[in-house]
């Protein structure tokens, strides 16, 4: 049994690391996240290793292929068992992209939502969909995006909190995303964190991105999370206060200690900003 | 919405959008949007999907060549519709895709049974099914007894000799073996193949379904091939009985008033 409180930093649980994880789980590591979509239904070996893993340590799931701004009706099916999946693992909170990914099939990868009144109807409606199904709040996390719709009809950042607003639901900031989306929109990622409705935050990513160029990032979360970023978690917590954080690991994975030492990073920077040495505890609807 | 009411605008553009990246020569980019940043969703999204097939794939995917197998996933991308919300099922739905589409001769007439092949690891790999061990003696006999297959595994028949399909061996239509495999997850849930002959693939097929004995089971066999020496032919079973036993493929025997005791996880 473990505490389904979450605080802390953790590390995305890919298949690359499990050997090194279930070896032992370094200190400075006090969850783990995972994409439902990956161990659903997951039986064998991979199945048993990641059972064993996620009994002792609290896991978050982050969704890839629920589709929240897709054009066809939310599949109830896998919602329900999704709902299933985080009973039966005790995860204490749940959030997904504010994104879509599929047209009348699934496209496995995350693309824009155009920013207008219409959308933020849709999607939000979407969203308290899915908590009715699932009974619980979830968190939706602001997404990397590299075209602009001619048709925006408010910025990024309007967009998010008055999907957030109308949803009920959590903003789950990915500071990455606001660096990759600063310079590839040209904004100041400083005055957009400074907008974040802070009240909504409840858990914070971060992840390295590719350098195409100087005007274009691309969120690969496949190398170390570069300078500007840290001051960026650095700003997030003095601005919105220190959350779960969450370092993302998904292409080029190294090994186990070459990650460990990003992962103190986040929580030797989260202690400097808690009031005393207590650990931030976030309690979420694991119960409810 | 309701199917009276017009698409909202924003829908439209969405739609827009995936039409041309499924197929780019079909379907030019959305109005208003960049051609340089355009191509980076072209790109994520069609590698990320290319990834995914082509790890499940590695021998169809170097008989048919690099140009060839790229075509083919191309032509799935730009037109196939995915169901599974899940990323190991891709390789699924491509084996589907290809499948039910008419290659008109495009293609090696094995093709279709190297991919069933190839995916078939992959399912058993990851597969949920289970098995209550308190229904089951592992000491068994599995003569007197009724044996019991491991629960994930495939009985699996094809026209080729699949498993032996590379880029040195190519067969043609007139080159047809049937070949009969027994792919199991062992104890240690490696997936192992075993390539058996026509009269052992004819034991299992009567056996899989752990209503009859070992026994029963080589007896209705020997009566089918009408052996001249009944007795050799029986042992001759027994001896292939116990060394699937001891590959993993047998767990052992059903104890007795037990029935059916697979079961979906």
């Amino acid at each position: 049994m473990h505490d389904s409180a979450l605080h802390g930093a953790g590390l995305g649980l890919r298949r690359e690391l499990i050997p090194a994880l279930t070896a032992g789980r370094p200190e400075v590591i006090s969850f783990y996240e995972v994409a439902p979509e990956n161990w659903m239904d997951m039986g064998g070996a991979k199945g048993k290793a990641f059972r064993a893993l996620t009994e002792r340590t609290p896991l978050v799931c982050h969704g890839l292929s629920l589709s929240l701004g897709g054009p066809t009706p939310l599949d109830e099916v896998f919602l329900r068992k999704l709902r299933s999946f985080l009973e039966a693992h005790r995860v204490p909170l749940y959030t997904e992209h504010l994104s879509y990914c599929s047209d009348d099939g699934h496209l496995y990868d995350l693309m824009p939502i155009p920013f207008t009144a219409e959308a933020v109807r849709y999607v939000a409606q979407r969203i308290r969909q899915t908590q009715e199904i699932l009974e619980r709040r979830i968190a939706v996390e602001n997404a990397s995006f590299y075209t602009k719709s001619p048709l925006d009809e408010m910025s990024e950042l309007e967009f998010v909190t008055a999907v957030i607003d109308e949803a009920d639901c959590w903003l789950h900031l990915d500071v990455n995303n606001v660096y990759v989306n600063s310079v590839n929109h040209r904004y100041d990622p400083r005055e957009f964190l400074r907008g974040v409705p802070a009240e909504r935050v409840v858990y914070i990513h971060m992840a390295g991105h590719y350098h195409e160029s100087d005007d274009l990032l691309v969120d690969t979360h496949g190398a170390a999370v570069i300078d500007p970023v840290w001051e960026l978690l650095d700003f997030t917590y003095q601005q919105i206060g220190v959350h779960p954080t969450l370092l993302e690991r998904d292409f080029n994975i190294p090994p186990l200690e070459n990650l460990v030492p990003e992962v103190a990073r986040i929580a030797s920077l989260q202690q400097r900003y808690l009031p005393d040495s207590a650990q931030n505890h976030v309690s979420t609807a694991a119960n409810s | 919405m309701s199917a009276q009411q017009p698409t909202p605008e924003f829908q439209d553009y969405q739609r827009a959008f995936t039409r041309h990246i499924r197929d780019p020569k079909q379907h030019p980019r959305p109005a208003g949007v960049t051609a340089r940043r355009m191509k980076v969703y072209n790109d994520l999204l069609f590698n990320n999907v290319f990834n995914l097939i082509s790890s499940c794939f590695p021998v169809a995917h170097s008989v048919l060549g690099k140009r060839k197998w790229r075509q083919l996933v191309r032509e799935f991308f730009a037109t196939h519709r995915c169901r599974s919300p899940y990323f190991r099922q891709v390789p699924e739905e491509f084996l589907q895709f290809m499948q039910q589409r008419d290659s008109g001769g495009r293609e090696p007439d094995f093709l279709i049974y190297l991919l069933h092949y190839e995916w078939v690891e992959l399912a058993l790999d990851i597969s949920t099914k289970e098995i209550d061990a308190n229904a089951i003696d592992p000491t068994g006999d599995l003569v007197a007894g009724r044996p019991v297959l491991t629960p994930s595994h495939m009985l699996l028949s094809y026209p080729y000799a699949v498993h032996r399909i590379g880029k040195r061996y190519q067969p043609t239509p007139a080159q047809q073996e049937q070949t009969y495999l027994l792919v199991f997850r062992d104890r240690e849930d490696t997936v192992r193949f075993v390539v058996l002959n026509p009269v052992s693939a004819r034991l299992l097929a009567l056996i899989e379904p752990g209503t009859l004995t070992g026994n029963q089971a080589l007896a209705q066999v020997v009566e089918e091939l009408q052996h001249p020496d009944p007795a050799v032919a029986l042992a001759g079973g027994q001896a292939i009985l116990e060394d699937l036993r001891k590959a993993g493929a047998f767990l052992g025997t059903f104890r007795p008033d037990r029935n059916s005791p697979i079961q979906p996880a």
